[in-house]
């Protein structure tokens, strides 16, 4: 991975719990990985909801190690291969359940363990990586803004969701003062978006409230469940009806938060 | 859809700005330890209430704390104990049949002179799996 150019960090974020964000992750992961560009997906979830999307089991290395301790530069080394067959698959800094011990760990190192992530995504060399924040705000996912340059809010339409959407934000605000704006959001991703009036409602109200800053919506479809459930990308689910309108909305998405990996700008084959 | 209102005029409350955010404790958390590494190599290690200095071999380590210092010298076979107007020597050389406390002249030294070494053992343990910055 040496010499290569480094691309944008993008952290997958909502202290609230249960509104999409690995599924938009692994969706973004799919989008970009669909379109030749170099994917590094980081699981910070000790539920490894993430790792086993991407049909990974018994990782042999995963992103514990990287915050055990400062080790720059780490996270090229610790990567690993996921199981989607795609031209260019994402690589994967897996999770595991033991990650949940390491947050008491990290909040009481002598030596503070807020730039742990960070250190380790130092010349990381992707085109893309996005991570995966756990569902809560504790000493992980401030690893992961951190890390982040950019910070994507994912909500879906629901009132304690849309609570949620104003405390990251606030969360955000509070990191970015620190350090010199970073990360900055990147808009708020509206997830599993159906047909009820009261979806319609809750979504009305995010417009409402966050005007341009809310992206276009991914639907509620089971085909995105199904790709899930059998750990393939929503890029590889064929003619399952719904697999191409929730690629289209993933592509949009993409195409949204990061510009700059277009199609048009896409490398012409893998590596 | 028209006059849909599932939260009946009661409008839910923003966080307010003004007032500290949870992440605000995660994010002002001083670390407990603050590194020093002077130009000869020697670490420092300066906690809320002590200061450790240390050879980069690790051989000499002095503690120092608001009530006590506590030096122990690779080239001397004993441990130096300075608190309350008091400089206490423990002989650490290995004598057979005898106490390892040798100069200590009252029960509260010795307990003192315990303490200083179990907090020199904790330190040493402690500083054993981290980074120096």
């Amino acid at each position: 991975m040496e010499n290569l150019h480094s691309g944008p960090i993008l952290a997958i974020v909502n202290q609230k719990g249960g509104v999409g964000k690995t599924t938009v992750t692994l969706g973004l992961a799919s989008a970009a990985a669909q379109r030749n560009f170099r994917v590094l997906v980081v699981d910070l979830d000790p539920q490894a909801n993430a790792t086993s999307g991407l049909g990974v089991w018994e990782p042999s290395t995963t992103v514990d190690t990287a915050l055990e301790f400062d080790r720059p530069g780490c996270a090229s080394s610790l990567a690993i291969d996921s199981a989607w067959a795609l031209p260019t698959p994402p690589k994967l800094l897996a999770s595991t359940p033991a990650l949940s011990a390491r947050e008491p760990q990290l909040a009481n190192d002598p030596v503070g363990a807020q730039d742990r992530l960070q250190l380790a995504l130092e010349n990381h060399g992707f085109d893309l990586v996005v991570i995966d924040c756990p569902p809560s705000l504790g000493l992980l996912t401030i690893n992961g803004l951190f890390a982040a340059e950019q910070a994507l809010i994912v909500t879906e339409p629901g009132a304690w969701a849309s609570d949620g959407v104003a405390n990251v934000q606030q969360t955000i605000a509070r990191i970015s003062a620190r350090r010199n704006g970073k990360p900055n959001v990147a808009g708020i991703a509206v997830n599993r978006l159906g047909r009820t009036r009261d979806a319609h409602y809750w979504h009305t109200m995010l417009l409402e409230q966050y005007g341009d800053a809310v992206f276009a919506p991914v639907h509620l479809r089971a085909a995105v469940a199904e790709a899930s459930a059998q750990s393939l990308p929503i890029h590889g689910l064929g003619n399952r009806p719904g697999a191409s309108d929730a690629s289209a909305e993933f592509d949009a998405l993409l195409d949204a938060v990061m510009p700059q990996l277009s199609r048009a700008n896409a490398p012409t084959s893998g590596i | 859809m028209a006059g849909y209102d599932p939260q009946r005029m009661r409008n839910r409350p923003a966080p307010a700005a003004d007032r500290p955010s949870p992440v605000d404790a995660l994010l002002d958390a001083k670390p407990l330890l603050d590194v020093e590494i002077d130009p000869s190599g020697d670490a420092i290690v300066h906690t809320d209430h002590s200061d450790i200095e240390m050879t980069p071999g690790g051989d000499d380590v002095i503690v120092t704390t608001r009530d006590a210092r506590v030096e122990v010298r690779a080239d001397a076979d004993e441990v130096i104990v300075e608190t309350a107007g008091e400089q206490i020597h423990i002989d650490t050389s290995i004598h057979p049949n005898s106490s390892v406390v040798t100069a200590a002249d009252s029960n509260r030294s010795k307990l003192l002179i315990g303490a200083a070494l179990g907090a020199v053992v904790i330190l040493l343990l402690l500083m054993l799996g981290r980074r120096k910055r």
